[in-house]
């Protein structure tokens, strides 16, 4: 469907020596537009000049200043904040970036139309190369809008935070007063001889584990398990059952959790009442490192089935019916068929979403600290009993205002979140494209 | 060929972003700082008061009564008392800042550091209209960085039904709590939210504890006193407490508010921001200063909210001095009438207002005499670990000394990591 | 025709019997919330969940009363809430449908890489976002907000479009092609309006997103009557001082029935939709 110029040109132009797709670019080069020019198209290159001229005018000044900051962070207090013009730099980068995009695709433009040139054929009049971008550049322009905001709110904050993790940004390195400087790897190395981390290290680093398996295992088991409960023919008031049990889902989740933390409550709690009630002495919920974890695995099973169980009685519904059949010719029972049939159907189909509920939950501080701030304290340990790694890095850093360091262990720590994670999807084959186009 | 192509391409490229790096910021040689004429009266400045209507009521008014006196126009601005900061770091150096700012005295050391505020020029006679307590909260490295306006302390909060008059000692108000406490039928002497430090300060400072060495106007945090000889025996008090099941650990301040309303507590500690709820509960609230404990009086950590003059204000003689109107006698009466915030100024805590009201004067008197919490930055670092420690005595799973040692030890951790 | 058997009678009984446990242990809490927010006073502690004296005290406090600003805040939310919607299906229509159908640069990669990076914790994007609005001057405004809500939606969300994109039969599309439809036209009138049930989720994920946020906005609003309702009821709960559970209780009963009922309404999209998208994605 692509306009490409044909090669059976019948009107050959006087043809040009084998150097023009070079000059062409060289010129492209130069001056953004010009090699357009040499190549007589003349509203395609005034184009680019234009593009080139506004870019340039509009933010000069911002790159300027940009650049000069993220390299100097600011020369002198009071009068240079470090950290804006640490941000302000990223984005002067972000904005060469997208520039030299728009310049490389300027040079091979030209160099493309300086090669048809060179054939001796005709470069394309201004309505074809207008179709041919309307054509081609269809699917950029749909993406143009997401991407370009994608920039700003994921690329962005990742980027100053890799900046700032090498930095000496804390309380007494703050602007106005004091400038923020460079100091390379100093921080990923001096963090870790802090007494601080070390001492706590092992104990977080397990329980963040045991939190992010068992609490995503479980909230999707828990699903899928009642997917398939409700999922069989003779059960009845399906669409009761669906309805209440996605509740959960509906309420926002903050509610819900600072409601459990009143539920809880070691001494007045409703749940410690009605155990009462039934003869059990109380149970310290809040007070007791190992309950409060149970405590908060229980929250977030409640609080994450919902969207499994919605997920999976989707996939369920769609499993053709014949192969149960099929299995139960074959004389297989409930949990054969289960095995076999749906458990296989169902991971396969929600593997990606499993992943990032995985990682969703290694980093799930909302739950943790509502609930409990990361408490009960243990003896000899800068982290709470339930802290997992994000909590407490949190917690640590922005208390002694280290956000430096904040930076830093977060880069590592999303590393391996992310290491992970590729590992697992790369696995799944959810990602690798059978091309569906042509 | 291509290969050459992309060279040179590079390279120009690499030569504008070296051009520009090299570039920076045009500067004029003089930027017109402070010294435009001490004196001469700006046509406005510019004050963020809290962003809460009685507030902004009472400090409008002042502002109107200023320009009456002055001449000059005073905009009061609304920004969250807990967010001016930031909000200075960010609009300060865009000359959109205030002249005069506000927040609770404990983020003084944080500011001072920062930059954003600056040391402030008082006359002596001036100085001795307020409460000493409350200006010592205002002095950070030995030097004073704002004046006070409201002064905040808890006091001994109980229900007259209860309760017919307060205990003379605290040694008798536990005894008191020991005849009248029985959980299982949820009834309380005596409660507070122990596992505070905020709300356990008055025990350690009674019994010899300090946070850190006050050395005329400068805190030295190398010398923590919160495992002395006297913390561990404050520690062992309030560890017997829960030992004898006066109060439940894990005690939150929601269920001893909740405790209190329901009339199943006589006496609880807390401060005024919580009679009215007491009150529309139907309770019949007294307030009464701690009672001497160990045989002193009980000194409580206080917080005082001042205003301070901003570091990029460009009028620092007047800001100064709307500083000290706002302050003044007239404000502060103002003030106390508006929002019922207790005033800062001795003159102030002896007028007939605050001494004829017996529940204001009971935080009142607290207040006056009690010890700000410190501001330096440091302090930040103090809060849980001692919360902690008094859990793991309330538990029973250490020794007051162990938990103690072990409160320091992290807290010097946690120094030496902001330090590093 | 097969008999049950008095074991397959006992699973059923099981069945019936673990269900009804769950929505015992679903419905408690939020049964629990509602009898709070009946109650007189104002602590989590002595409410209960079936109230002595029922009152609606508090929520005429927060409907009526003149320092209460719950309506300015319901506002607010509705208002996030709505345009977020709509430009984030916008969006992640137009991504997704890219995605499926569209050969272009950055297509093989692009979404995993972004599903990935968005594995960095949000809570540490934060400040980033709060140096960034400062920058753009959109600090303290709302659209600031949306921008920031419409761009982290995108990558799951478009994820999960072009998973049920798709499911189309191509055959669709090339017949119009074919007849001369344009990209628009069939974009548009062809492939939206056959997403429905995918386009009802994401359009119910991003309503919702902005009622439950409390983090953000704390950061990017600074001005109380800009604030959203997540961050004023948490306001409740969350003051050192004069802490309200019950009003806290009551704020939320309102904010969540909305979205309950919302939630249901869309449940029959969703469950087709939802599992389309994210099974063939």
């Amino acid at each position: 469907m692509a306009s490409r110029p044909t090669v059976t040109d019948r009107n050959p132009h006087p043809v040009p020596s084998g150097s023009v797709p070079r000059t062409a670019a060289l010129l492209s080069a130069l001056v953004m537009g010009l090699g357009q020019m040499y190549n007589r198209q003349w509203w395609k290159g005034l184009s680019f000049l234009i593009i080139e001229i506004a870019f340039l005018v509009v933010f000069f000044d911002f790159l300027n200043m940009g650049l000069w900051g993220i390299v100097t962070l600011g020369t002198e207090p009071f009068l240079d904040h470090s950290i804006m013009l640490l941000a302000q730099g990223i984005i002067a980068l972000i904005l060469i970036v997208f520039g030299l995009g728009v310049y490389g695709l300027n040079i091979r433009d030209a160099y493309r139309i300086g090669k048809i040139r060179a054939r001796g054929e005709k470069p394309p009049t201004i309505g074809e190369t207008r179709r041919m971008v309307t054509d081609r550049g269809y699917p950029y322009f749909l993406v143009m809008p997401g991407l370009i905001l994608l920039v700003f709110t994921v690329i962005f904050p990742i980027l100053f935070m890799v900046a700032l993790a090498f930095t000496n940004y804390d309380l007494y390195h703050s602007p106005p007063a004091r400038l923020v400087d460079w100091v390379g790897f100093s921080n990923f190395i001096n963090m870790f001889q802090s007494e601080l981390w070390r001492n706590s290290f092992v104990s977080v680093f397990s329980w963040t584990i045991v939190w992010t398996l068992v609490s995503t295992t479980v909230q999707f088991a828990l699903g899928l398990f009642l997917a398939v409960l409700i999922n069989q023919k003779r059960v009845r008031f399906k669409k009761f059952f669906r309805t209440v049990l996605i509740l959960p889902w509906a309420v926002p989740s903050f509610v819900s959790i600072l409601v459990f933390s009143g539920l809880f409550d070691g001494h007045f709690g409703p749940i410690n009442q009605m155990l009462g009630m039934l003869g059990l002495s109380g149970i310290p919920w809040m007070t007791e490192p190992l309950w409060t974890r149970i405590a908060l695995l229980l929250i977030q099973f409640w609080l994450g089935f919902p969207f499994s169980m919605a997920l999976c009685t989707g996939v369920l519904q769609s499993i053709s019916s014949d192969l149960y059949q099929a299995a139960e010719v074959d004389g297989a029972t409930a949990w054969q068929k289960f095995r076999n049939i749906t458990l296989p159907l169902v991971l396969y189909a929600t593997a990606p979403v499993l992943i990032t509920q995985y990682a969703f939950n290694f980093n799930n501080i909302n739950v943790i600290y509502l609930f409990n701030q990361g408490k009960p304290a243990v003896p000899g340990q800068s982290a709470g009993g339930t802290d997992i790694l994000i909590s407490w890095v949190y917690k640590l850093t922005f208390e002694v205002h280290k956000f430096n360091y904040a930076a830093a262990v977060t880069i590592i720590m999303s590393l391996f979140v992310m290491g992970v994670s590729l590992y697992q999807f790369r696995k799944t084959r959810a990602f690798k494209e059978e091309d569906l186009i042509q | 060929m291509k290969w050459r192509i992309w060279g040179s391409i590079a390279m120009i490229f690499l030569l504008t972003v070296g051009v520009l790096a090299g570039c920076g910021p045009q500067r004029d040689a003089d930027p017109d700082k402070k010294e435009a004429g001490k004196e001469e009266k700006p046509e406005q400045l510019v004050i963020w008061e809290n962003k809460e209507a009685r507030h902004l009521k009472h400090t409008e008014r002042m502002a109107e009564k200023y320009e009456e006196k002055t001449g000059i126009q005073v905009k009061v601005v609304g920004v969250d008392i807990l967010k001016q900061q930031e909000k200075l770091t960010l609009d300060g150096p865009n000359n959109k800042g205030a002249d005069v700012v506000t927040w609770p005295h404990d983020r003084i050391g944080e500011a001072a550091i920062k930059g954003l505020i600056q040391p402030i020029d008082v006359e002596e006679d001036r100085i001795h209209a307020y409460n000493k307590s409350a200006l010592r909260a205002m002095q950070y490295d030995g030097k004073l960085y704002g004046l006070p306006r409201n002064t905040e302390s808890i006091a001994l909060i109980y229900n007259k039904d209860r309760m017919k008059e307060p205990p003379k000692t605290f040694e008798e108000l536990i005894r008191f709590a020991e005849e009248n406490t029985d959980p299982a039928k949820e009834k309380y002497g005596f409660l507070y939210e122990g596992e505070n430090f905020y709300h356990d300060f008055f025990v350690f400072h009674a019994f010899g504890g300090y946070v850190f060495k006050d050395e005329g106007g400068r805190m030295n945090t190398e010398d923590i006193g919160l495992n002395n000889e006297g913390s561990i025996q404050a520690m062992e008090t309030i560890g017997s407490w829960y030992k004898d099941q006066l109060i439940p650990r894990g005690l939150k301040a929601d269920t001893v508010n909740g405790l209190f309303k329901e009339g199943k507590v006589a006496a609880v500690l807390n401060g005024p921001w919580a009679v009215k709820d007491y009150e529309d509960a139907g309770i019949d609230v007294g307030v009464s200063p701690i009672p001497p404990i160990n045989g002193k009086d009980p000194k409580t950590f206080i917080g005082v909210k001042g205003l301070y003059v901003s570091a990029y204000t460009r009028n620092e003689y007047w800001a100064t001095d709307l500083v000290r109107f706002l302050t003044g006698k007239e404000a502060l009466q103002d003030r106390f009438k508006t929002t019922g915030e207790i005033p800062s100024r001795t003159d102030l805590l002896e007028h007939p207002i605050v001494k004829d009201d017996e529940q204001v004067n009971g935080f009142a008197e607290q207040a006056a005499s009690g010890v700000p919490m410190p501001n330096v930055p440091e302090m930040s670092q103090v809060w849980d670990p001692m919360a902690d420690a008094v859990s793991f005595v309330a538990k029973g799973e250490q020794t007051p000394k162990e938990a103690l040692d072990g409160a320091v030890k992290q807290i010097k951790e946690k120094l030496q990591t902001q330090k590093q | 025709m097969r008999t049950y058997t008095w074991k397959s009678h006992l699973g059923l009984v099981a069945t019936y019997a673990i269900l009804l446990l769950m929505v015992a242990a679903t419905v408690f809490p939020v049964l629990w919330i509602i009898g709070s927010s009946l109650n007189p006073g104002t602590s989590l502690f002595s409410s209960q969940m079936i109230p002595d004296k029922t009152t609606l005290e508090h929520y005429r406090w927060l409907l009526t009363d003149p320092d209460s600003q719950y309506l300015t805040w319901y506002w607010n939310t509705l208002k996030i809430s709505l345009i977020n919607a709509s430009v984030s299906v916008l969006l992640t229509a137009g991504t997704a449908y890219a995605f499926s159908r569209y050969q272009f640069v950055g297509r093989k990669y692009g979404l995993m890489t972004f599903l990935i990076l968005q594995m960095f914790p949000p809570t540490m994007a934060m400040v980033a976002y709060y140096v960034l609005l400062n920058m753009v001057n959109l600090l303290d405004t709302h659209l600031g907000l949306i921008l920031i809500y419409a761009g982290t939606q995108i990558p799951f969300n478009t994820w999960l479009v072009k998973g049920y994109f798709d499911t189309l039969p191509r055959g669709l599309d090339e017949a119009a092609r074919l007849d001369g439809a344009g990209h628009h036209t069939i974009f548009f009138r062809i492939m939206l309006p056959l997403a429905k049930p995918i386009i009802a989720v994401v359009a119910l994920f991003n309503f919702i997103m902005p009622m439950a946020d409390f983090l953000l906005p704390q950061i990017v609003l600074t001005s109380p009557d800009q604030q959203t309702l997540a961050v004023g009821l948490f306001g409740f709960i969350n003051e050192k001082f004069g802490q309200n559970f019950t009003r806290f209780a009551a704020g939320s009963v309102l904010i969540a029935l909305p979205i309950a009922a919302f939630f249901l309404m869309l449940q029959r999209y969703f469950v087709s939709g939802l599992s389309a998208g994210a099974s063939k994605g």
